[in-house]
């Protein structure tokens, strides 16, 4: 009874035919395409605006940019904007549903409370881990025609972390999604999950063993701070299963819910 | 003859609140079931249960001899509610096409059933998104989808409530077609739709069943044709101006039709004596003198006023 594929394809319908479609990728690529060209000319820019003689920019001794100049900027875009567009997004993915109506006209027929969240959460995964990689692909394209020698490894492996982190968010949103029927208040848990990470990121012990080290740890591989090595499966295999048991907690919320 | 829907004191509280109240229900198998009751009295509550949206405080429910919401019962039972809510982004076609691949339906199945549903609904020749559509649309539309698969049990929430008079005609002789074949549970506080297609009705008010059972039974139930007379005559006002304040008479309404009032009398073998007497007296010329049936109107208005609850369910 699950209908796990047709829902699959409905949410997958759903991306391409609606406005989630052109934001997140639109917003990606972007800042993608943009961030290596304005980290190129940041300094020289500073330095046009400001001055390089004595007491300007330059006895500041900003460091020339380099290709993991550029990666650390695209791994702080990713956190500090796409992020929030990835938690609105699935904020409002069940409660939408559910308020309008349509959550219980679908779940009348022979579609399970489980599959209906579970294929909202890989439509929403599937569709931000591409882009981001996309994304990804294109500012490093862009950083090696700026920079010969941008290695790929490095912004890839960020991308990869922060990917885990996203699926974290996304898991922890439509839990919210699940309980509020307001999209702002499950954006709110949302945001406010992503901003408790930021600050427990402050704990090393916590950074080293847990989800909570997902956001520094992604800036830190994109800056060559971190290497991709075996340090990262804590945080990274924490994270899977945080979002795999905040999913379970959202599918077992979504049973119990009444709905109208 | 088997039961489709049966509740035993079913009950629905929101903390404090008391929504359906030891509500004891029961459907059979391919008859129209007219589910009665004012705006707040726990039709759309019951429903929510029967469909397994919502879970009963106590109680015990039967649809079609499944467990509400069970993996046996879904593929029997369409739904649709009073104001259907569809993917915005989807048009009608995709609307059914969805519903048809949800229930597993064969593609062949599938095309010749979408087209005529399309059609029944009036949708064929649109290719706007449902988001564009007006209410009758979506009421339509969801009329159609409920149908995609020839359910065993159509659930029905206020089904014509935002249809226009053509619309609303066109699906209750789909229900009257329905007869015999499908159950159909609908709820609705619009009377002459339900004298029209029902075959039994429950009236509900404060999350009871205060009165069930076939519609001619239920009209008869108080008083049936006993205490009413029609008539028609050449004076109609005039006629009141005589009968009213006469003690043997209660009540004198005047109807659709020019020329009639309907009387409701104190003793009906005292008025078959005094009523034609007061007719030839006052002159009238007598066009019609006849028993009138009580309405289910009459009915409804008779027992939930006198219970009347009001709040929101």
């Amino acid at each position: 009874m699950s209908a796990t594929l047709p829902l699959l394809r409905v949410r997958s319908r759903e991306i391409i035919r609606t406005w989630r479609l052109w934001v997140l990728p639109i917003v990606a690529l972007f800042f993608a395409a943009t961030g290596p060209v304005i980290t190129r000319f940041t300094k020289d820019i500073l330095l046009a605006a400001l001055g390089s003689a004595e007491g300007g920019v330059a006895a500041l001794s900003i460091p020339d940019p380099t290709a993991l100049t550029s990666y650390a900027r695209w791994t702080s875009d990713l956190s500090q904007l796409i992020v929030f567009i990835v938690v609105i997004m699935a904020a409002g993915a069940i409660n939408s549903e559910v308020r309008s109506g349509a959550a219980s006209l679908m779940l009348v027929k022979p579609v399970s409370r489980t599959a209906y969240v579970l294929t909202h959460a890989v439509a929403q995964f599937v569709f931000v881990a591409l882009t981001v990689l996309l994304a990804t692909l294109v500012n490093w394209g862009i950083t090696a025609a700026i920079w010969a020698d941008a290695p790929l490894e490095p912004i890839l492996a960020a991308a990869g972390v922060w990917i885990v982190l996203a699926a974290v968010l996304i898991a922890a949103s439509l839990l919210a999604s699940a309980i509020f029927d307001a999209t702002a208040a499950a954006a709110g848990i949302g945001i406010g999950l992503y901003f408790a990470l930021a600050l427990l990121g402050m704990l090393p012990w916590l950074v080293s063993y847990t989800p909570v080290g997902l956001l520094s740890l992604s800036a830190g591989v994109a800056a060559g701070a971190q290497a991709a090595d075996p340090a990262l499966w804590w945080p990274l295999t924490t994270g899977v299963l945080l979002a795999a048991l905040l999913l379970a907690i959202t599918v077992r919320v979504f049973q119990r819910k009444e709905l109208r | 003859m088997s039961i489709a829907i049966e509740t035993t004191r079913l009950s629905k509280h929101y903390g404090e609140r008391r929504i359906l109240d030891d509500l004891d229900l029961r459907a059979d198998d391919g008859r129209v079931f007219g589910f009665l009751g004012a705006n707040g009295s726990g039709k759309t509550t019951t429903i929510r249960i029967l469909l397994g949206l919502a879970r009963p405080t106590s109680g015990s429910v039967s649809v079609l001899g499944h467990a509400p919401g069970s993996a046996a019962l879904r593929p029997l039972i369409g739904y649709c509610p009073d104001v259907p809510g569809f993917p915005a982004w989807m048009t009608g076609r995709e609307v059914l096409e969805q519903a048809a691949v949800l229930f597993q339906l064969p593609k062949s199945v599938q095309r010749a059933r979408i087209a005529e549903l399309l059609d029944f609904a009036g949708l064929a020749g649109t290719s706007a998104r449902v988001g564009s559509y007006s209410r009758g649309m979506r009421q339509r539309l969801g009329l159609a989808q409920a149908l995609i698969n020839a359910p065993r049990l159509l659930i029905l929430d206020e089904p014509t409530s935002a249809l226009d008079p053509m619309g609303r005609r066109t699906v209750l002789d789909l229900i009257s077609r329905l007869r015999g074949r499908t159950t159909v549970f609908f709820s609705t506080h619009l009377l002459p739709d339900v004298e029209r297609v029902c075959d039994d009705v429950a009236i509900l008010d404060g999350g009871r069943v205060i009165t069930a059972g076939t519609l001619d039974a239920v009209r008869t139930q108080l008083g049936g044709t006993h205490d009413r007379v029609l008539v028609e005559v050449d004076d109609a006002a005039r006629l009141y101006d005589t009968l009213v304040g006469k003690e043997w008479i209660t009540g004198i309404d005047g109807v659709a039709v020019p020329g009639s009032l309907i009387i409701t009398v104190r003793n009906p073998e005292e008025a078959a004596r005094l009523l034609p007497a007061e007719i030839v007296a006052g002159g009238f010329g007598l066009r019609r003198l006849e028993p009138r049936e009580a309405t289910l109107e009459d009915v409804f208005i008779t027992l939930v006023g006198s219970t009347g609850s009001g709040v929101d369910r």
